[in-house]
């Protein structure tokens, strides 16, 4: 989060206005009253609300470092009690020496002495107060932020829908289906049958889905069987595929149809790049306060694909990240022969998405 | 009249087994040959000499599009594939008519009829296969070359191009796997190359940027360019500017 003070040019002059302001007045007061000679209540009203102001930009830090999103409330309050002490020493000590060393007159330090207690509740009243707008505004900025990213979310729930959608009527996928479905039903009626089933029931359940849905893994990976088996039907024992899932995973939760894009790519760029069999393996294991699910493909190491990969990734990638908090969920790796795609999905989802 | 030797060509064997149903009902046709891939599809086109060729676009490792540029004199085409945003460059290719899977018999006749006329032209006048450009993305940019040599079918990263040298009605492709004659002009890789990578530093040159290891002035408004695997190419003055452009 930027600094207040120096984020913009306004924010800074309506700082600065406080401070000066207050000295101004105060070395207006002394003179009018008699209690100080002009030049020295202005040079004793500037130096000390100049360096008021100069420190108190630093109680920024004091309260970033304070945050009650992340600290108990009782330490806050200690830390910036010991904070108020130091914040008020610190002024009237250096603001003493510097305004002493300007104005060189035994009267004035009487002046000093005299009023120590008014300007020691002055310093920490003024650092109360800019605690409380420097809070107010961590507050609005946290709130911006939030709403941001919440906007970022719904966003990609939008883009996701819509690539689920497309990967449906994706028409290499829709109607080379529907071409072997024609082919079949005059070879293997039987055949035929299965597989207007289970596109059907492939297609139903990316429709219905809500797209910000949790899922259990079993329910997610009972899709990506139909999609599977109807790719299998086309490319026959050029396609070998395997789910290795420990007995717990099961019915951990996942984000629906993460893991739909993988095999989708797994397919693309496996399958139908090369004319030998490619096997897809998806291995889930649960890990403490996570579950961690590989997707491995074997791939034509002397194929050139047409298009760039990476756009589905990097959406999975997005999607993890606004559900959980973190950008390192999903890991690519490209061996010789092989891709490998692990996707971690931590126990617990971050709270604002519940 | 003679049957029409027709060869298919698809990666999968349900679209190979329909079309085979559907030809079998036509007795004008006969099948030569079935290939699941465009590097089979090459070798059988030379070898069978088929009349006709019922072609997918989408195969693995190099497209129809690109396997027809290995053809010299590329039979009388039908494609066969599951979507049209291909149609216009089908036409382009001279391919006579364009079957969107899944398509009826009745589609397949009319189509044959097509050819048949066809056939009959060609024996009077024998036209010459049309160049077909392939580019596959979105932005028609390559994003790889296919090339020939002998019986040898090679897809080549465009990345892994040294350089381009053009020839008189052809150009000489210059990569990590060894230097390819292909049937292209210049200016078509120009316009289908990355700009940003590759740069027109002579008449005759292509040079990509990546390989680049020296520029020493040879003369006054001639340059020689080393690559970093030893060739030296000439650079023009126009050439130059080029370059210098590209390397700011």
């Amino acid at each position: 989060m930027e600094h207040p003070v120096t984020s913009s040019r306004i924010s800074g002059l309506i700082y600065w206005f406080f401070p000066i302001a207050i000295g101004i007045a105060q070395a207006v007061f002394n003179s009018y009253n008699q209690i100080l000679p002009v030049t020295v209540a202005f040079i004793d009203g500037l130096t000390f609300s100049l360096v008021l102001g100069l420190l108190g930009v630093a109680v920024w830090y004091v309260v970033r470092y304070n945050d009650p999103e992340k600290s108990a409330l009782f330490q806050i309050f200690v830390s910036h009690f010991a904070a108020a002490v130091v914040f008020t020493s610190l002024w009237m000590f250096s603001s003493g020496i510097i305004s002493k060393a300007l104005i060189d007159d035994s009267f004035y330090d009487h002046y000093l002495s005299d009023f120590i207690t008014e300007r020691i509740i002055g310093g920490l009243l003024f650092y109360t107060l800019l605690v409380s707008i420097y809070y107010t505004y961590v507050y609005s900025q946290h709130n911006r932020e939030r709403q941001l990213r919440e906007s970022e979310w719904q966003l990609q729930i939008r883009k996701t829908q819509l690539s689920a959608l497309k990967s449906q009527i994706n028409p290499h996928f829709l109607f080379n289906t529907l071409n072997s479905i024609a082919s079949l039903t005059l070879i293997n009626p039987e055949k035929a049958h299965g597989m207007v089933i289970a596109l059907s029931d492939f297609m139903r359940y990316s429709l219905r889905k809500q797209q910000d849905d949790m899922v259990t893994l079993d329910v997610e990976l009972k899709n990506i069987g139909l999609y599977l088996q109807i790719e299998k039907i086309r490319f026959g024992n050029n396609l070998v595929y395997r789910f290795d899932v420990e007995e717990e995973c099961n019915h951990h939760l996942i984000p629906n149809l993460i893991l739909q894009p993988l095999f989708e790519n797994a397919i693309k760029y496996g399958v139908y790049e090369t004319s030998k069999p490619v096997e897809i393996i998806l291995e889930a294991r649960k890990l403490p306060e996570m579950m961690e699910i590989k997707v491995v493909n074997d791939f034509d190491p002397e194929s050139v694909p047409l298009k760039g990969e990476g756009v589905g990734l990097v959406n999975i990638n997005d999607r993890l990240r606004l559900l959980y908090g973190s950008s390192r969920l999903l890991t690519v790796e490209q061996g010789e022969t092989q891709f490998s795609i692990t996707i971690i999905i931590p126990d617990i989802v971050e709270s604002i998405h519940q | 009249m003679n049957k029409i030797r027709t060869l298919i060509i698809d990666d999968e064997s349900l679209a190979r087994d329909l079309l085979r149903h559907y030809l079998s009902k036509d007795e004008r046709v006969e099948i030569v040959g079935e290939c699941s891939n465009g590097f089979e599809g090459v070798l059988a086109i030379q070898e069978l000499t088929p009349d006709l060729v019922f072609l997918d676009i989408q195969m693995p490792k190099i497209t129809g599009f690109e396997m027809l540029e290995l053809v010299p004199n590329p039979p009388v085409i039908i494609f066969s594939t599951a979507y049209d945003q291909f149609a216009i460059r089908a036409f382009e290719a001279n391919a006579i008519d364009y079957l969107l899977k899944p398509y009826p018999f009745e589609r397949v006749v009319a189509a044959l009829n097509k050819a048949v006329e066809k056939l009959k032209n060609k024996a009077t006048s024998p036209e010459i296969g049309k160049l077909i450009e392939t580019h596959d993305d979105e932005s028609g940019m390559l994003n790889r070359v296919v090339v020939k040599s002998g019986r040898k079918i090679q897809v080549i990263p465009v990345e892994s191009i040294y350089y381009i040298e053009s020839q008189d009605d052809f150009v000489m492709i210059y990569c990590a796997e060894g230097h390819f004659m292909k049937q292209k002009t210049m200016k078509f890789f120009e316009q289908h190359l990355d700009q940003k990578q590759f740069v027109r530093i002579h008449r005759s040159y292509l040079l990509n940027l990546l390989y680049i290891s020296e520029i020493q002035q040879y003369e006054k408004d001639s340059w020689i360019v080393l690559t970093k695997q030893g060739a030296k190419l000439k650079v023009s003055k126009a050439g130059y500017t080029n370059l210098k452009e590209r390397l700011k």
